[in-house]
């Protein structure tokens, strides 16, 4: 078997820095200059004021910008506090402060989120159990458009992504989602919401440097024609390096993505809204695959491969108002998504348009409706290792909604039913029901509960996929051909969740989630007779509940200086059906799940312009994977010598030199630990 | 490569004038909703008969005051198309329509149909905050928090039945509350 070198030769340091950088995680010299100099800064006459603590005057902020700032709440005002759901919002503050690059990074700190980073360029992300670098229970889509693949019904986290500095908001719903666009809202929906191009106007570039991220330069335009439009044009470059192995010598993982794009708002009268957006992104990872050969006397073999990822998609969008209780929204985009790498190819253009009508209905009822259909085709080649067969596809989608919030208490208790009902061709119609209350028996304090039932459909990988899986044994390696089936039914989740909120002071508000999840019809897999090739099938073999809590405070010490714990707990009992002979899916998926995670981020607000951010996080262990429990800090310093200019540097996974996160499990991956990290940015508006 | 060009930059920034600003303590909701006040002002027009050139322009706030100060200070000596902006606490009812802005507090929230009576027919902007759907019910202007931003919502039919003119420009920056 011929052995493959693992070093990245495009490396260009020297022999000495690399390896000191790896051993201790240290910042190279020229680092050290860059972190002397920021440092120092504020010791330099000319470019510093002595900062002001009053509160700049608001009388001479533009309105525009008023809409823009953030504000020291006093009572349960905030509307959020009223859903009926447990959803949290990371905040372009939020993003900013916490030197999130990408946005798995960005939901690090979002409780019920288990985010684990699988090796420089590959996550593992998902809500309330079930995580997998295929995880296939979450939704996500970036400003209404469905990022997620028909694949595996999971996210290439690639895909989505935009310059962070654009991003408005990222909103998560735990549980099943409600009104979302599309399929699969099972264990959660994040929706990834980008700025109105009114509010980014002018010019904002960023560049910085560290030791894994070799070099990133964001660029964005803001501009109008007219009075009524308003536009955005981005460019975005991330080049990184290649995370260690556990045995510490380095893997074969680096990547570098471009992205541009475009966003273009025209405000054509009081009741029109039209949006023009647009994306494009080309990059490569470097990855090594263990590759089904059926010459090895393994039957595995290790291949180094380039993997390049391309896509565009263009996305417009209308709002209509009809009065003060009525408004309507239509959306059509086409997206294209490519992926090259030796053992799989895909390329896949998506059409999809969606209708959504909302209005108030006499006093108390305030409906929502919608409709939307996807056409989604694919041409796909393979290997042996894994291949689909037929290798298109062509896939429809119909999807429609209603949902009834109804105000029984006027300002106290208010509840809401409605219905998702969908049809796609491996499973054919699905209906998923839903209601929930809201009780707020006071400003500071809401309760409520929700029933819903949601699917997961079956994806491609569940009826077509043809796929070998190596597996060590005590008698040697076999060979698992797991085949997809065309009877394998939708996974079904009935989803009982309680919460509460409270705000007992200005500078306190605390927000508790509860559920309790029944899930049927689990994926599990079905072994016929056969050594060392083992014939496979997926089906739907397990059953399960899953349950625990996610709790998160806001805690203002200060008016600089601000905390926010937050802490999770999954428990998942999953249970192979009566007949199956699977005794292995249910430890191997529970096991992929940390039990608790907890994590405390502190924001405080310094003189002459200084913020300072730090969060500690702790991830329970993964005992499938026999990946441990961790400890970690990320911390952000920057400094704002003048209104138009941040300059900042963050130092990411600071406790240990490396740890491991996640280790793949289906697709055979290089094993990588993710290393302590650094990186100064510079961020100038004009 | 990146760090001899972040001395340059660092070099350029040392010689740039500039105001300090960015990292201050976040204003509180209240001196947001008072700037708030203060620019609305500027968007509307009132009719001549109601508001005569350079006759004082009164913001009046009826009920439990939540600004503080803040209200009395952002307007203190401003002036907005030659009408001086005053700043007036109510407790009557009947004060209620001397002026031509006036945000209603929450304390208030049971009298609101009395208060939409002694109103009617006059130029007096409605201002309030998310409660009842205020629009809904013939107000104005409602503010309502989202994600640590004070949003307000518009009703323009209300404003026009009222005889007052709101800009387009002030129309498009409002947004709907999603409870």
């Amino acid at each position: 078997m011929k052995k493959w070198s693992l070093n990245n030769e495009k490396d260009v340091r020297t022999d000495f820095q690399k390896a000191r950088a790896k051993a201790f995680g240290w910042p190279t010299h020229g680092e050290w200059r860059a972190i002397l100099a920021i440092l120092l800064m504020p010791l330099l006459p000319a470019a510093t004021h002595a900062a002001s603590t009053n509160n700049v005057d608001l009388s001479e902020v533009p309105l525009e910008q008023l809409l823009n700032m953030d504000v020291t709440i006093l009572r349960g005002h905030d509307t959020l506090s009223k859903t009926p759901a447990a959803i949290s919002v990371v905040t372009a503050d939020d993003i900013r402060r916490s030197g999130a690059m990408n946005i798995p990074e960005a939901l690090r700190q979002v409780p019920g989120m288990e985010v684990a980073q699988v090796n420089s360029s590959e996550w593992a992300v998902s809500a309330r159990g079930f995580n997998d670098e295929f995880a296939n229970k979450l939704l996500v889509l970036q400003d209404g458009r469905t990022v997620y693949s028909p694949l595996f019904s999971g996210v290439f986290w690639d895909t989505p992504g935009t310059m962070m500095e654009d991003i408005d908001r990222i909103e998560v719903i735990r549980g099943p989602g409600s009104t979302a666009w599309g399929a699969n809202a099972v264990n959660g929906v994040i929706n990834v919401i980008t700025k109105n191009a009114r509010d980014t106007q002018g010019w904002l570039t960023s560049a910085g440097a560290g030791n894994i991220d070799q070099g990133f330069i964001n660029a964005r335009y803001g501009g109008q024609f007219g009075s009524n439009v308003y536009y955005r044009v981005y460019g975005t470059y991330q080049n990184n390096d290649s995370f260690p192995q556990p045995n510490g010598r380095e893997a074969n993982d680096s990547w570098r993505l471009g992205r541009g794009g475009f966003h273009l708002d025209w405000y054509a009268d009081e009741a029109n809204l039209f949006t023009l957006q647009g994306d494009g992104y080309a990059g490569s990872m470097d990855e090594t695959f263990t590759v089904f050969d059926v010459t090895s006397p393994t039957f595995t073999a290790q291949q180094p491969a380039v993997m390049d990822v391309r896509g565009a998609n263009i996305l417009g969008r209308w709002t209509h108002t009809f009065s003060d209780t009525s408004e309507f929204k239509a959306q059509l985009y086409y997206d294209r998504t490519s992926r090259d790498a030796n053992i799989f190819a895909e390329t896949r253009d998506t059409v999809d348009l969606d209708l959504q009508h909302n209005f108030a209905l006499g006093e108390r009822n305030n409906i929502t409706w919608g409709f939307g259909y996807r056409y989604s085709t694919a041409r796909m080649s393979g290997s042996p290792t894994v291949m689909f067969v037929p290798a298109d596809d062509h896939l429809n989608l119909f999807s429609s909604f209603v949902q009834d919030e109804v105000t029984i208490l006027p300002e106290r208790v208010k509840l809401t039913m409605g219905t998702k009902i969908e049809h796609n061709d491996f499973s054919g119609w699905e209906l998923e029901p839903g209601g929930r209350v809201a009780w707020t028996p006071d400003d500071r304090n809401t309760f409520w509960a929700s029933v819903s039932r949601a699917v997961r459909t079956p994806s491609r990988s569940d009826e077509d996929i043809q796929f070998n899986e190596i597996q060590q044994t005590p008698f040697g390696p076999a060979v698992l051909q797991i085949s997809g089936n065309h009877a394998f039914r939708s996974e079904k989740l009935m989803a009982y969740e309680t919460g509460y909120r409270v705000h007992p002071c200005d500078k306190l508000s605390f927000d508790l989630a509860t559920f309790y999840n029944v899930y049927t019809d689990l994926r599990s897999f079905k072994m016929g007779p056969g050594f060392p090739f083992i014939p496979t099938t997926e089906v739907n073999g397990m059953h399960g509940e899953t349950y625990g809590l996610e709790a998160a405070a806001t805690v203002e010490l200060a008016p600089w200086w601000r905390l926010n714990p937050s802490y999770t707990l999954l428990k998942m009992e999953l249970h192979k059906n009566s007949h199956s002979t699977d005794t292995t899916s249910a430890p191997l998926d529970e096991g992929e799940n940390p039990q608790q995670q907890f994590s405390l981020h502190s924001g405080m607000d310094l003189p002459r312009n200084i913020s300072l951010d730090a969060t500690l996080r702790y991830v329970d262990s993964l005992p499938s994977l026999h990946v441990d429990s961790y400890v970690t800090m990320d911390a952000r310093i920057a400094w704002r010598p003048t209104k138009n200019l941040e300059l900042a540097l963050v130092g990411q996974n600071l406790f240990e030199a490396r740890h491991a996160e996640f280790r793949p499990t289906q697709v055979q991956n290089q094993a990588t630990d993710v290393p302590r990290s650094f990186y100064a940015k510079v961020t100038w508006k004009f | 490569m990146a760090s001899l060009s972040l001395n340059l930059i660092i070099g350029a920034a040392a010689s740039l004038p500039g105001g300090v600003r960015g990292q201050d303590a976040a204003p509180s909701e209240y001196q947001m909703k008072a700037a708030f006040l203060y620019n609305f002002v500027k968007y509307i027009d009132w009719p001549e008969s109601v508001l005569p050139e350079h006759a004082p322009l009164v913001i009046g706030v009826f009920g439990e005051d939540p600004f503080g100060g803040a209200l009395d200070s952002i307007l203190s000596n401003k002036v907005v198309n030659g009408h001086a902006l005053i700043a007036r606490h109510l407790t009557l009812l009947r004060d209620t329509t001397n002026c031509q802005v006036l945000f209603i507090s929450s304390s208030e929230k049971r009298h609101w149909p009395e208060i939409l009576k002694t109103l009617e027919g006059r130029s007096i902007l409605t201002v309030s905050e998310n409660w009842n759907q205020f629009t809904q019910a013939g107000g104005m202007i409602c503010f309502f928090t989202e994600d640590r931003r004070v949003c307000f919502d518009i009703n323009d039919n209300a404003a026009r039945k009222a005889s007052l003119n709101i800009s387009s420009k002030l129309i498009q920056l409002r947004k709907k509350p999603s409870a």
